[in-house]
């Protein structure tokens, strides 16, 4: 029985010691800080690179410019390699890489099989290391101008910006990270150039890394292909500010048959427990299919097939959004209906929902973490957030502490004073619109 | 000492299956059942796959495939309307559905301890669903609401739709799954409970669950919840598409900041499994990854292009459609546009590639293969797929295929179906503004 007894935590500690050993973080001597999770058996390993360096550090004139940045390093010419050819290797070796732009960051991805692990990181370095010649950098401005262009018909987004250019002061944090036709044309090779060298530095910068690796060996492989990565000065988001009181931005379509409506209200800062408890308003309200939300504007009335709630998290604090689309003639109730069910709180704030709420939220984690890719990007996420240790474990810990009173004060902050709507529809609705949302207590 | 050796040898061996494979087993009411066990995460994921789509549709009905999707998940006799969701809501997790041409598919990734429960509301969702007439009116409206999002008021969704439209005249793929508007609206509850009545049974049914399970303990499960399901005879009249005799060409409107060009040849049945895998390749050779032909000659290099992008859409029953889409900058007309593509499919035709370019479309084949197995979800919904169409020993040895095509064997098929006679072209004109004419009688909920 004793010997069970010892058999048993042994297992127990040999299990916990085998969790916490999966991340495996350090710093090398340029400074740069890498985060290595052995996560699969899967013969596949992901990296992401994640850099302080988004949109809202396009400069005035220039908005598009991180974008284009983002966008060239994987388009021109590098040390070793032609654009051309550097682009065939990244094919040949099975690199599926791709690179965002947000706000805050740009994000470079890339996924290969096991075996293909050393030519990976050979191609990563080669394009941290790019020669932003004149002939890639001229197509993705290109590329950029047909895409922010496409835009002017992509319905949703057209909505959701207008009440983001509404309620966000800033425009820098306001623009969409695509920038503007005229700013993306104003960008030069040694805007680039200068924007690459000011913001991708070692302290600017995290490396994660997911799979079936062995860590020894990509600690050897970062420390070889990331070493010459220059030290810099870390850079700091401005403060975000929002406009207060009621703002209502229709867009007119006359074809369109159905209004795109986006609600956004000013949101809190990541790490507060009032940003934590407008998570869990997000999923209550408009998180899935049975959300309050979903089941009063679907279910109950039909008006729309999708209507959702998400916290958008900025740099600098967030956004609360709600977003519907539905038919031309429902716009109005349906406005109405959305306005009256956020004020509803004590119909969606109750102790059922909140913990149905935290248990989603810690019950969906191994979900989200199946593949390599989705945890490389929760480690870098995590980094810049300031979260030692799994950021995934962090958030449900916070999640967890969160009350009744919690979600009640962060929905009454939020649903309360400020309102931005920006809808795309085929008449002009401002005025009608003005009047429900005066009618629901906005001043 | 021994005994913890013991027990720390078997932690390792219970650890994750690195080569986990599905095991097969069939109920003797003809439901196909594939088990996998993956202990990597203490989670599961069920996939049920009906064989009813579009290809079980006419006209008047179209659509209604996706409508019964909607009506799974809003009650059943013994589970209540909502159930499923709720279910996800307690335990963290994903559940959602799929129709397609030929399939509808519903699949919930879920923690281990709510097995039993996805899997009684699957069960009870085959021959219980309770199709009340009230929700179903409701549900309609939402559906039109889908219709009107994905197609009516979408540039591309619409291009999409009447490629369909146009590219067949007989064959029931001329609509896709959401179907035509107008029958959307004009469903009644019987035609629904009759489709239900004629296509829900346990011999149309492939159902895989994978994850941490124990096979043998959820095969007794699904023996005991699916088991007595009656089997039914599915007879299928599926109307063949006569041959092409020649191009088809149409023009729409709808508002668009760019031209846009949609192409369609005619290509055999997944069935042809030979074929099908080299117009895999002839994907990734043209569009796939950064070294497109296709993207690299028209966008990139010589600018006649916004963009493009193009797949091979094969279908179980009957002909499917080699699918090019193109958004033209204004510069260029759509002959000038269908010309420049039609000289990347030249090159094609003629071997005008070289064998470097062939390996490397290999390796991109090999490289998403390998990313489709990473969820649980993916790898259900391919072994779904294939097991239901008899396809399994395709899609097994699908990189043995990939492998042994040659040059040759890429040349020769594409000469066999990029023929102008088997070519549908959609040429879609921005539209300025106009105001429609408001439709004040439907709203949503009146039959």
């Amino acid at each position: 029985m004793k010997r069970i007894i010892v058999a048993a935590i042994l297992i127990f500690v040999f299990s916990l010691t085998s969790l916490a050993s999966n991340l495996v973080e350090g710093k090398l001597k340029n400074g740069l800080v890498y985060r290595i999770y052995k996560s699969s058996n899967l013969p596949i390993i992901s990296v992401n690179i994640k850099v302080k360096a988004g949109s809202v550090f396009d400069p005035k004139g220039k908005f598009g410019e991180a974008y284009v940045v983002g966008n060239a390093l994987e388009n021109c010419n590098s040390p070793k390699y032609k654009a051309d050819r550097l682009r065939f290797l990244f094919d040949k070796y099975g690199v599926e890489s791709g690179v965002s732009v947000s706000k805050g960051y740009i994000t470079i991805t890339a996924t290969a099989l096991k075996k293909n692990i050393v030519p990976l990181f050979c191609l990563l370095h080669e394009i941290l290391n790019s020669k932003f010649d004149q002939k890639g950098i001229d197509y993705v401005k290109r590329n950029t101008v047909n895409a922010i262009k496409s835009l002017k018909n992509d319905k949703d987004y057209l909505a959701i910006h207008s009440a983001f250019v509404s309620l966000i002061k800033e425009k820098s944090y306001n623009h969409t990270s695509l920038g503007t036709v005229d700013g993306v044309k104003n960008v030069t090779g040694e805007d680039v150039v200068g924007f690459f060298k000011k913001y991708f530095n070692t302290s600017n910068m995290v490396v994660s890394i997911s799979g079936g690796c062995s860590v020894k060996n990509m600690e050897k492989d970062i420390e070889f292909y990331f070493s010459s990565i220059k030290r810099g000065k870390e850079i700091q988001f401005s403060q975000v500010e929002f406009n207060s009181g009621i703002h209502v931005r229709d867009i007119v379509k006359p074809n369109t048959q159905q209004s795109y409506i986006y609600f956004a209200f000013p949101g809190f800062e990541y790490g507060t427990r009032e940003y934590f408890a407008s998570q869990l308003l997000a999923f209550i309200l408009g998180g899935n299919l049975n959300s309050y939300l979903m089941k009063d504007i679907r279910t109950k009335h039909g008006y729309a097939y999708s209507v959702f709630s998400f916290v958008y998290r900025l740099p600098k604090k967030s956004v609360f959004v709600v977003g519907l689309q539905t038919q031309n003639e429902f716009t109005l109730n349906a406005i109405d209906e959305v306005l009256k069910d956020i004020k509803s709180f004590d119909s969606y704030i109750t102790d059922e929902n909140l913990k149905l709420s935290k248990d989603y939220m810690e019950g969906s984690i191994p979900i989200a973490l199946q593949t390599p890719q989705s945890i490389a990007s929760a480690l870098s996420d995590g980094y810049f957030l300031g979260i030692n240790g799994l950021p995934w474990e962090f958030d449900v810990n916070q999640l967890k502490k969160m009350r009744l009173g919690d979600l009640k004060k962060a929905a009454k902050a939020i649903f309360s004073n400020t309102i931005s709507i920006g809808i795309v529809s085929y008449k002009d609705f401002t005025k009608s619109i003005e009047d429900i949302v005066r009618r629901h207590g906005y001043r | 000492m021994r005994r913890i050796a013991i027990v720390f040898l078997v932690i390792i061996l219970v650890s994750p299956l690195a080569d986990a494979r599905f095991v097969h087993y069939k109920l003797s009411n003809g439901l196909n059942v594939y088990l996998e066990e993956d202990h990597s995460l203490p989670i599961v994921n069920v996939t049920i796959l009906y064989k009813v789509g579009c290809v079980d549709e006419y006209n008047s009905i179209t659509g209604i495939s996706h409508m019964l999707e909607h009506m799974n998940f809003r009650g059943s006799k013994h589970y209540r309307d909502g159930f499923i969701d709720d279910l996800t809501m307690r335990y963290g997790g994903i559940n959602n559905a799929q129709t397609s041409f030929d399939f509808t598919v519903y699949f919930t990734t879920i923690s281990k301890k709510a097995l039993k429960q996805v899997l009684g509301f699957y069960a009870d969702n085959m021959d219980n669903l309770m199709l009340d007439k009230q929700k179903f009116l409701k549900e309609r409206s939402v559906v039109y609401q889908e219709r009107l999002w994905r197609i009516d008021n979408s540039a591309d969704g619409f291009l999409y739709f009447t490629l369909h439209n146009l590219a067949y005249k007989v064959s029931p793929y001329r609509w896709t799954p959401i179907g035509f508007a107008y029958d959307i609206r004009h469903y009644t509850i019987d035609e629904l409970r009759d489709y239900y009545e004629k296509y829900y049974a346990p011999n149309d049914a492939v159902l895989v669950i994978s994850g941490d399970i124990n096979a043998n303990t959820v095969l007794n499960l699904v023996k005991r919840l699916f088991g007595s399901k009656k089997p039914k005879p599915i007879v299928r009249h599926i109307t063949k598409e006569p041959t092409q005799l020649g191009r088809r060409i149409a023009y729409i409107k709808k508002p668009s900041e760019f031209k846009k060009i949609a192409i369609a040849f005619k290509i055999p049945s997944i069935k042809d499994q030979r074929d099908s895998a080299v117009l895999d390749l002839i994907t990734y050779l043209l569009f796939g990854g950064k070294t497109a032909i296709a993207y690299d000659d028209l966008v990139r290099k010589n600018h006649v292009l916004v963009d493009i992008s193009g797949w091979n859409e094969g279908r179980i029953w009957d002909k499917g459609l080699y699918e090019i889409f193109a958004d033209i900058p204004k510069k260029e007309g759509f002959e000038e546009a269908r010309r420049y593509i039609w000289d990347e499919i030249e090159r094609i035709k003629q071997g005008d590639f070289s064998h470097e370019f062939l390996k490397v479309a290999k390796e991109k084949a090999a490289m998403d293969y390998a990313l489709s197995k990473e969820t649980l979800r993916e790898r259900n919904m391919n072994e779904a797929f294939y097991a239901a169409f008899s396809l399994l020993n395709y899609y097994n040895n699908y990189l043995k295929i990939i492998d042994n095509i040659t040059k040759e064997d890429i040349e020769k098929v594409a000469n066999k179906y990029f023929i102008q006679e088997h070519e549908t072209d959609v040429y879609l004109l921005p539209k300025k503004g106009v105001k429609p004419a408001v439709n004040m009688r439907f709203k949503g909920s009146l039959r």
